[in-house]
């Protein structure tokens, strides 16, 4: 697939979440493929985004790029070194890279520290700064992402919810990181505060050349920031594309019954979708191609033999055997 | 709250507000009845002991006894208590196990019965009371404050604090400890009733606070032989511990409503 030479190199990424039956003697009752043998890549300055239904191992993705949980099996490259065997200091290093945002403001800012303390606490572990200069960094920072320097003195609760995620992305520049890992960041906001948020990351992004992964189940948000558009389902990715090329030629036929699932503003106009039943269980996966108990284009094949992510032409990969 | 109020009152200016020498024995003058069935004088308030000593006075000063020895009792049971919590909610696994089944242990045996073997094996004395109460009673603030770490270990910005990079020690005291503070507070004023008991109990069975020291557990104690013509001897230091432990309960209560993060902050 790509190089991995990007700043971001994910390959095989696999998390499976072991279950067990039993209290003393325990038996392995299965595992939860979370993440089944995803691979992708991110280069500097450009923004991937992930989109699939709840319970599709999008944020379980972002937490192992994150260091937050150890994949199973499989590669995180970053600038070309593999991070995901890393521990203790070495990874309280790396980790200046990588920072975050996460979907609700409310919860993600400590509710006991001024944000004054929640901007600097980055710098003071990482002890990138003197201690004098931190004050004044924390106002750039700040003023960086629309707030100004004298909020730095009140608590989180004074906020409303679109001025946190601010100050969460604030916190999240603290290190000058080289990519920020969105989890749903503006999910939890209203539309009007959503797209705010979005135009402030991507000027964020000119500015200082980050490169975004961007997790969303809302395909509005994920066209307007993304370069890429990886379409994850039940663990796997099942077509990555660039943006426009997902838009106006879907391949699969998850892409495109995501796609048909976008309200249009025209009361009198009835949809077919054409997906029924819920998502299935990630602990017992159909066989075969994952999607194909939903799936209206389905024939025999499908269900026996799991489709490869292939190369279509043009940095679009698709996994069905139909196209 | 004023019941709480005229507590600490009486423990911080005791010495002064004393009608009389509580220690002073005055045979004479033994089992004086309370003010309003006394003919002979209204000098003692609340009448006096078989010893001539003066109940009220002996009362104030019992209160500092068991404010010193609660209070003593909960700086080692709440610290150690916090720290296991903390401990045992953050990192989970197997030392979680093993703290919690240890607590398990603990809570399986009565209080009051392990504090009796504890005193036997010590001695009894106002130290043993304060090292036994406080060792039996960390187990409550140890499971309340895992409950509590659980909770916010999962929570966005502790998980943030990690990708950070901060140290397991840094997230514990500086993330979780401050937000489970409040749940501290309310837990160490209602456990204030229960060690309050807990001594008093020790020092009624002779375990405890050693006379001549005023305590009111020693006062019911004394008072118990004489109880059918000298009520007072023992009416007076119950009502004390009834009062006490109540309002201590009732500003717990207090406490939990106004230091309800979710009325007040969001």
């Amino acid at each position: 697939m790509q190089n991995l030479d990007d700043l971001i190199a994910v390959r095989n990424l696999k998390k499976h979440y072991l279950l067990t039956k039993g209290f003393v003697f325990s038996k392995i009752a299965g595992y939860v493929k979370a993440v089944d043998d995803i691979s992708f890549s991110i280069s500097s300055g450009r923004t991937l985004g992930l989109v699939g239904e709840s319970g599709c191992g999008k944020s379980t993705t972002a937490r192992l790029l994150l260091g937050l949980e150890s994949p199973t099996s499989g590669k995180v490259y970053f600038e070309g070194k593999n991070i995901s065997t890393r521990k203790g200091p070495e990874l309280i290093k790396f980790r200046k890279n990588i920072q975050a945002v996460f979907q609700d403001p409310f919860r993600s800012l400590n509710p006991r520290k001024k944000i004054r303390q929640i901007i600097a606490e980055p710098l003071w572990v990482h002890k990138t700064l003197p201690k004098k200069k931190i004050s004044t960094r924390v106002c750039a920072l700040l003023e960086t992402v629309g707030l100004s320097a004298s909020h730095a003195d009140l608590y989180p609760h004074e906020f409303s919810g679109g001025q946190r995620q601010r100050i969460a992305i604030a916190r999240a520049l603290a290190l000058n990181p080289k990519a920020i890992i969105l989890d749903e960041p503006v999910s939890a906001l209203d539309v009007s505060i959503q797209a705010q948020i979005l135009n402030l990351l991507i000027d964020l992004q000119n500015q200082f050349h980050l490169a975004y992964l961007i997790i969303s189940h809302d395909l509005a948000v994920i066209e307007h920031v993304s370069d890429h558009i990886g379409v994850m389902y039940l663990g796997k990715l099942v077509e990555m594309a660039p943006r426009d090329k997902i838009y106006s030629n879907p391949l699969h036929p998850y892409t495109r019954a995501l796609l048909d699932s976008v309200p249009v503003a025209d009361p009198t106009m009835i949809k077919d979708v054409g997906l029924e039943d819920e998502v299935p269980s990630p602990l017992n996966p159909p066989t075969g191609c994952r999607f194909h108990p939903r799936c209206g284009f389905r024939d025999n094949e499908c269900s026996r033999v799991a489709p490869e992510l292939v190369d279509v032409g043009a940095e679009h990969y698709v996994a069905c055997h139909l196209s | 709250m004023s019941i709480v109020a005229l507590y600490f009152f009486t423990v911080i200016f005791g010495p002064l507000i004393t009608p009389h020498d509580p220690f002073k024995t005055n045979l004479n003058k033994a089992l004086l009845p309370p003010f309003w069935q006394s003919e002979v004088s209204t000098d003692h308030l609340l009448g006096t002991d078989s010893m001539g000593r003066d109940i009220l006075s002996r009362l104030i000063y019992g209160a500092r006894t068991s404010m010193i020895v609660s209070l003593l009792a909960l700086c080692i049971c709440a610290p150690m208590g916090v720290l296991f919590g903390l401990i045992s909610g953050y990192f989970g696994g197997k030392v979680d196990t093993i703290i919690m089944r240890f607590t398990d242990l603990w809570m399986s045996m009565p209080a009051i019965i392990t504090a009796i073997l504890m005193v036997s094996l010590l001695g009894p004395s106002k130290q043993t009371v304060i090292i036994v109460v406080g060792i039996t009673g960390w187990i409550h603030y140890a499971r309340i404050i895992r409950g509590e770490v659980l909770s916010y270990k999962e929570r966005e910005f502790v998980q943030l604090a990690r990708v950070t990079g901060c140290s397991n020690t840094r997230i514990i005291f500086s993330h979780i400890f401050p937000n489970v503070v409040n749940s501290l507070i309310i837990l160490v004023t209602l456990d204030f009733g229960r060690v309050i008991i807990i001594t008093a109990t020790l020092s009624f069975l002779g375990l405890g606070i050693q006379p001549p020291s005023a305590a009111w557990g020693l006062m019911l104690a004394e008072g118990r032989q004489y109880i059918t013509y000298a009520w007072w001897m023992s009416a007076f230091p119950g009502i004390a511990i009834l009062f006490a432990v109540l309002g201590m309960n009732m500003t717990g209560d207090w406490l939990r409503d106004v230091l309800d993060p979710k009325q007040k902050l969001r």
